[in-house]
């Protein structure tokens, strides 16, 4: 460790520090600005190859997304509080930021704005400070929440991850704006590692503001969150893991939810059947009667899909 | 006004010879409500009608997307409460607000979907739980529809159609977030919602909602509230095992057939149609049984 200076120690105080520093940082035009680009990237990437004319014919809906998916967390959790829902527009700042945010996403001449962004370490650079932005707003959500409602935490985690993740749930109006309308994609359906990140970062911030199973400093906690987003956001972008939390979730599914007890079943029936032929069945024969019940439960379940694909049409 | 003001102790206030049915009316209220303060069975009721709505993929959804599955059920358990709190502009949250609700909707939502052997479904759909279920969540939306109404009068004391809609939709939100819950699903049938064919449900809550504001208002009726309160829930229950048992599925069809075809376009358009069929006679032009179409047809050419 000799290359390093005798004064760089990592040590508690010194990540405590950090994290108080990292929390007071004002977010206003640098984060705001990542952020903001982002969405407007999403919004521009989401639109397609037609992208640059849709923005030409129908500037106003462009803005109107754009604008709805860069305040999405805000618009979403003030209409869960029964506050006003245009209350985000209020700040003209941010409103004025995001809107030249916007013209430079898809105006700019030559499309200057929109390549730099798509290139690799600059995109990295931006997702890394959106995501320490993310935190921000998550801790914001959840500690204004407290405030409102300081003994239902399930209200508390709900605003945090509205504030975190609210892009998702407010693409559905946002799509409906761009006049498109896909409600068979949305993010309650499949969430996405983000949503169920800011669900995780606000279940800590929760436990963390009770102060009784989480004892640490609230500053080293935000740390760690910032850290935990900026560290699968690295790895998402970088290594293309897209959820590292879907081993975890496949075993719970399989055995909580259903999966043991339709094996039980399973299991009963074809052991009924065998009774009612009156001989034990081979494990061989039991088997693949399973695999022929399982190719049917696909084909029926790849029916399902294409029926409600068919009515959604 | 002479019952509002003493509605909540009333038997202790009112007259000898009111005592006797006031006191059964005050019983049965307090057994009501004791009934709606445990929502088991309402809860266990929204979140089968879910599951009936799902079909036959309910098994396969409920394994592939278990969010969406727990969140629309929550939405249709508590989409009174949400519908109420978004008309009247208050937290749309706050229904998220009590634990204990939220566990229980939560613990049923669980046992109905993943439960072995799907037990409590199967047993949900046996005749007389079948029964039980449905009464018990009859008596819950009247206790919902008195506490929208009231709730209302106390926001908005002169404004009646107020006090109706949140009463109803205390009552029978669950139509009309439906369509909201269905996109949670992920689908989206738009022609089919509660609006369009409201149900006999709906309609039994708006005259109840009617009749709550009515005697909040205090002119028209001076009938004690706990009896009407009595009469509501037998109403409802009434219709509901009606509908269970033997499937009357709308009592109301017949009057609005009638009403209908009255004021809603029928006599005009009746006579619109032998107006233009006698314009066609006088005109010397074959007279067929569609003489709207005709004398259509008359203008165009």
């Amino acid at each position: 460790m000799g290359w390093l200076p005798q004064d760089w120690r990592l040590d508690h105080e010194m990540l405590i520090d950090a994290g108080g520093q990292l929390q007071r940082i004002r977010m206003y035009p640098y984060f705001d600005t990542a952020h903001y680009l982002l969405m407007c990237l999403s919004v521009r990437d989401d639109l397609g190859p037609t992208g640059v004319a849709f923005s030409r014919r129908h500037p106003f809906s462009c803005w109107l997304s754009s604008m709805l998916m860069s305040f999405a967390g805000s618009f979403l959790s003030s209409f869960l509080l029964g506050e006003p829902i245009i209350s985000p527009m209020k700040r003209h700042d941010d409103v004025l930021l995001a809107s030249i945010i916007w013209y430079l996403v898809f105006y700019s001449p030559f499309d200057v704005v929109y390549k730099l962004v798509k290139l690799t370490p600059i995109r990295v650079v931006i997702s890394i400070i959106k995501e320490v932005q993310r935190a921000h707003k998550i801790s914001h959500g959840v500690s204004y929440a407290a405030r409102l409602y300081p003994e239902s935490y399930l209200v508390q985690i709900l605003v945090g991850v509205s504030k975190g993740a609210g892009s998702g749930v407010v693409k559905i109006v946002e799509q409906l704006v761009r006049g498109s309308w896909a409600p068979n994609q949305h993010e309650m359906l499949r969430p996405s590692f983000t949503t169920k990140a800011c669900v995780i970062a606000s279940i800590l911030f929760t436990l963390e503001r009770q102060s009784m199973y989480v004892t640490a400093p609230h500053d080293l906690v935000y740390l760690c969150v910032v850290g935990f987003f900026a560290y699968f956001k690295l790895a998402a972008l970088l290594l293309g893991v897209t959820d590292p939390l879907s081993p975890v979730e496949n075993v719970i599914c399989a055995v909580l939810m259903g999966g043991v007890f339709d094996a039980l079943a399973r299991a009963v029936e074809s052991t009924k059947e065998a009774v009612q032929k009156k001989r034990q069945p081979t494990e061989e024969e039991i088997l693949s009667k399973e695999r022929e019940k399982e190719l049917k439960r696909k084909k029926l379940s790849a029916a399902a899909a294409n029926g409600s694909d068919k009515k959604n049409k | 006004m002479h019952w509002r003001a003493i509605e909540g102790h009333s038997c202790l206030i009112r007259g000898p010879e009111q005592g006797r049915a006031a006191n059964l009316c005050t019983a049965a209220k307090s057994v009501v409500q004791w009934l709606a303060r445990y929502p088991v069975e309402p809860i266990t009721r929204m979140i089968i009608e879910v599951r009936d709505d799902l079909g036959n993929a309910a098994s396969i959804f409920s394994r592939k997307h278990p969010l969406s599955c727990w969140l629309s059920s929550m939405l249709m358990c508590f989409a009174d409460a949400f519908l109420a709190n978004f008309l009247l502009g208050e937290p749309v949250i706050a229904p998220f607000k009590r634990h204990d609700d939220v566990i229980l909707a939560t613990v049923v939502w669980y046992l109905v979907f993943y439960a072995p052997f799907d037990g409590i479904y199967k047993l949900s759909k046996v005749l007389p739980v079948k029964c039980v279920l449905a009464i018990m969540k009859e008596i819950k939306r009247a206790y919902k529809v008195s506490h929208g109404v009231s709730h209302a009068a106390k926001l908005y004391p002169n404004s009646y159609l107020v006090q109706v809609l949140v009463g109803t939709a205390k009552g029978a939100g669950s139509g009309v977030v439906r369509t909201l819950e269905q996109l949670v699903r992920g689908v989206w049938l738009p022609t089919h919602n509660e609006l369009l064919r409201p149900s006999f449900a709906t309609k039994a809550c708006a005259i109840a909602a009617t009749v709550l504001a009515m005697e909040k208002s205090g002119n028209y009726l001076s009938v004690p509230h706990d009896l009407i309160y009595l009469v509501i829930v037998g109403f409802f229950v009434y219709f509901k095992l009606a509908a269970v048992v033997f499937h009357v599925t709308d009592p109301f069809a017949p009057i609005e057939n009638l009403f209908c075809a009255v004021f809603m376009g029928g006599i005009w358009d009746a006579v619109s149609r032998a107006l233009a069929a006698s314009r066609d006679r006088r005109a010397g032009v074959h007279t067929n049984e569609n003489g709207v179409v005709s004398g259509a047809e008359k203008k165009e050419q």
